[in-house]
């Protein structure tokens, strides 16, 4: 029995499977990479880590006060990649290395885990469900203004072409990155699952400022509303209104200061002239209530849409 | 109160909400339990009742913001900006949104929270208030005013009557009211002490009348925004996980004055109501205080800004990225991340418009030259697969250009940097290396598992070899398949 298990026989059978791409294939066919690899891999996808000055090597590419458009070459990306998933690889000049034969025959799947992967590292960070990606094409843009310092929270849509807001039906693409980069950087990096023909940026919701139109005296025009049977869901009616002697809404005494109730009040008796009962106003105590004021006394969301070919607000 | 959003699509709800009341206010706390039986009359049993009793206290930052980053999530005109503030009302965006109900302005506590059945759409006072001052308020008061917040402590909110060693004098504070020494420690909460860094600020009487709300007015100064995260930036601060936030957001009184240095400050008025001016801004009726004295308040928050200059609103800023010039509607001419260039070399000018950079490089020979690269991002879409993936070595993916004698570094830069950065994190390349190592013995496994299947088939022409192979089997058996060996 000796030439059953020669050791010479064994050793040339080793190196001929590792040498023959669809045999090691099937050998490792029912491999899955551990998720924690896929994970780290799909985070160094979407560019986690990655140097600012390898994503712009200068900085005349991305100066201050500007915004930037690129699609993502994914051969760059599939390198970036490979150089991780590269340790333990004997460098040859060929590839013709046995550990080569093995990163050879589960690239395949580890690419695919790898990009499975990638929608769920923004989902994880809002706790919510990964979609499913698609990753044909990836773009994005970068924001480097004070904006991004000023307006902490702003918000970012993308639209793929055929199906921005001004067509008839509206599709988002995935947002897969969307992030500062650094908690006091002017820069945010934003990568999107499509290609992205506009993009919305505006203003965060939950900093919108009570404003007043000034030039002589300070006047506000606010929105009517009419109040759904639940008493909690408004909903407008009409073109904004002038509140009648608003600027008596400040104290005499210190002209740059409003007097809050005042104002409430004076709001709350437009909305029982014009509206009537069905602004669920009581006509016996008329103010508004300090959700109402907020959501009468708020300028408009600021939002600009930048697109092909031009930008528009 | 909800806005319907103009498309669903969007899902930019915001939702207004009067007020958000903790469970329970800040302050301390005792709990009584009490036991009784009785019999079926009602005759009690036991003689004395079987009480426990517990005390705890709600801890709440009350004098100074303990954790500011965390707990002011942005203030409206931002720290240091410019613009054409001066029809706005600052505001400060809290990201805790039950704080500004915390505590209360009222003299009498505890406030009654709204409960079932009554109103419970009732308007409740905030504490908190924006308070807006510039230099004009420094002259106006002749000095008496200084806008940049003391360093002080606890015990200067006392009157130094009271507490000794307080620079209050005999000025008012939130303890006006307390005149005895001793009881001066029953005020603090548990965990506060006298020695506890606060910053305050003393404004005259007669202008803090003239500009603080009343107690109707922070009944509308303060609401809760509850808004979607899901298309707002990470990497500030911690991950929020959960799609929706809920935001306390506490508004200023007064507009900024045009052209002017804006101080603006988030103060305390816990427990300020007979402090707090009539509606008309005048000094409420039968107060003791004379308006040339200084009202000291504990300063939460506080930020600059200028209302000068350009109508810097959000779409503005936006609007004059790229070097563009609102109102103008000229689309911007330099939109991708490519190097400017005043040259006319067709060579150069392509190279750059594609995003490359010309970059020194030191060769591995030790020769330095200028090579081509470019990071990921490109102005067109790239749909080629290029690399021969595995990557054997960075440099079959250095490629070089003809027509300008430059190598191209940009695919071999990315290969070696995303080696460096597995490499410095142990935990990735540690895991990756084993499972790679697991491979190669799953690969070398299958061949032996082979090699012995094959030796041991029976031949059917040996019969001395049938009984062996029969034996040996189980041998072979007792090896086991790669396929079912656990990772």
């Amino acid at each position: 029995v000796t030439h059953l298990f020669s050791r010479t026989d064994l050793a040339r059978r080793v190196s001929a499977r590792l040498a023959d791409p669809a045999a090691l294939g099937a050998s490792l066919a029912d491999v899955d990479p551990p998720t924690a690899l896929s994970g780290w891999l799909a985070r160094l996808m979407l560019l986690h880590g990655v140097p600012i000055n390898y994503l712009v090597p200068d900085e005349g590419m991305l100066p201050r006060e500007s915004i930037r458009f690129f699609y993502v070459d994914m051969n760059w990306v599939d390198a970036l990649i490979d150089g991780a998933f590269s340790i333990g690889r004997n460098v040859t000049a060929g590839g013709d290395s046995a550990s080569h034969a093995v990163d050879r025959a589960v690239h395949p799947k580890l690419r695919d885990a790898v990009r499975a992967a990638a929608p769920s590292v923004r989902a994880a960070a809002f706790g919510v469900e990964p979609p499913a990606p698609a990753l044909r094409v990836v773009s994005g843009f970068l924001l480097r203004s004070k904006v991004v310092q000023e307006h902490r929270g702003l918000g970012v849509n993308a639209y793929p072409d055929g199906g921005t807001p001004k067509d008839p039906t509206v599709t988002m693409l995935t947002v897969l990155r969307l992030e500062q980069l650094g908690p006091k950087s002017d820069t945010i990096l934003c990568l999107v699952d499509g290609d992205a023909v506009q993009f919305d940026v505006h203003e965060p919701p939950e900093a919108l400022h009570y404003g007043v139109q000034l030039g002589g005296a300070p006047s506000k025009k606010v929105s009517l509303f009419t109040r759904g049977a639940d008493g909690a869901t408004i909903s407008f009616a009409g073109d904004p209104v002038e509140v009648p002697n608003f600027d008596q809404c400040f104290r005499t005494t210190a002209p740059r200061t409003i007097r809050m109730n005042a104002a409430s009040g004076a709001i709350a008796q437009l909305l029982l002239t014009s509206v009537g009962a069905g602004s669920g106003i009581d006509p016996n105590d008329p103010y508004l209530d300090s959700a109402e004021m907020g959501f009468e006394m708020t300028e408009g969301v600021g939002m600009v849409s930048f697109g092909r070919g031009g930008q528009s607000t | 109160v909800t806005s319907p959003p103009a498309n669903p699509e969007l899902d930019e709800l915001v939702t207004f909400v009067q007020h958000r009341l903790p469970g329970l206010d800040d302050g301390k706390y005792q709990l009584t339990i009490s036991q009784g039986v009785e019999d079926s009359a009602g005759v009690p049993v036991n003689s004395d009742a079987i009480t426990r009793q517990y005390v705890f206290a709600v801890h709440g930052d009350r004098f100074a913001i303990s954790d500011p980053t965390a707990s002011v999530y942005s203030t409206f005109p931002a720290q240091n900006a410019t613009g054409d503030f001066s029809g706005v009302f600052p505001h400060v965006v809290l990201t805790r949104p039950t704080y500004p109900w915390q505590r209360f302005p009222n003299d009498v506590l505890p406030q009654p929270p709204p409960t079932p059945p009554g109103d419970l759409d009732a308007d409740v006072p905030t504490w908190l208030a924006v308070l807006i001052l510039d230099d004009d308020d420094v002259a106006a008061t002749q000095g008496a005013l200084s806008l940049a917040p003391k360093a002080a402590t606890v015990k200067d909110l006392f009157t130094t009557a009271v507490v000794t060693g307080s620079t209050l004098g005999t000025n008012p504070s939130y303890f006006s009211s307390v005149t005895e020494p001793g009881k001066a420690a029953a005020e603090l909460e548990p965990g506060q002490t006298m020695d506890d860094a606060i910053q305050v600020i003393d404004v005259p009487l007669s202008l803090f009348w003239s500009l603080a709300p009343t107690m109707e007015d922070l009944e509308q100064t303060a609401h809760v925004r509850d808004v979607s995260l899901l298309n707002k930036a990470t990497g500030r601060g911690a991950d929020p996980g959960e799609p929706l936030g809920s935001f306390g957001v506490v508004f200023g009184n007064r507009l900024p004055q045009s052209g002017k240095k804006t101080y603006a400050y988030l103060v305390s008025l816990e427990g300020m109501e007979s402090l707090l001016p009539t509606d008309a801004g005048g000094p409420p009726a039968g107060t003791p205080w004379s308006g040339t004295q200084l009202i000291r308040l504990a300063v939460l928050a506080g930020w600059q800004f200028y209302a000068v200059g350009d109508p810097s609103t959000f779409v503005h800023a936006l609007l004059s990225l790229n070097g563009r010039k609102p109102p103008s509607t000229e689309p911007a001419t330099m939109t991708t991340l490519a190097l400017p260039y005043a040259g006319s070399n067709p060579v150069v000018t392509g190279a750059l418009g594609m995003g490359y950079a010309p970059l020194d490089e030191q060769l591995r020979t030790g020769e330095k030259t200028v090579s081509w690269y470019r990071g990921p991002f490109v102005p067109a879409v790239v749909t080629d697969t290029v690399l021969p993936l595995p990557i054997a070595s960075p440099d079959q993916v250095t490629s070089f250009d003809p027509t300008t004698g430059m190598l191209d570094v940009s695919y071999a830069a990315a290969w070696t940097l995303g080696r460096q950065l597995a490499l410095q994190d142990p935990a990735f390349s540690v895991a990756l290396y084993n499972w790679k190592r697991g491979l190669t013995q799953q690969a070398v496994d299958a061949v032996e598992h082979e090699v012995l299947t094959e030796a041991f088939r029976p031949d059917p022409t040996d019969p001395v070899g049938s009984l062996l192979h029969a034996a040996m089997r189980g041998l072979a058996a007792s090896h086991p398949d790669p396929a079912s060996r656990p990772e």
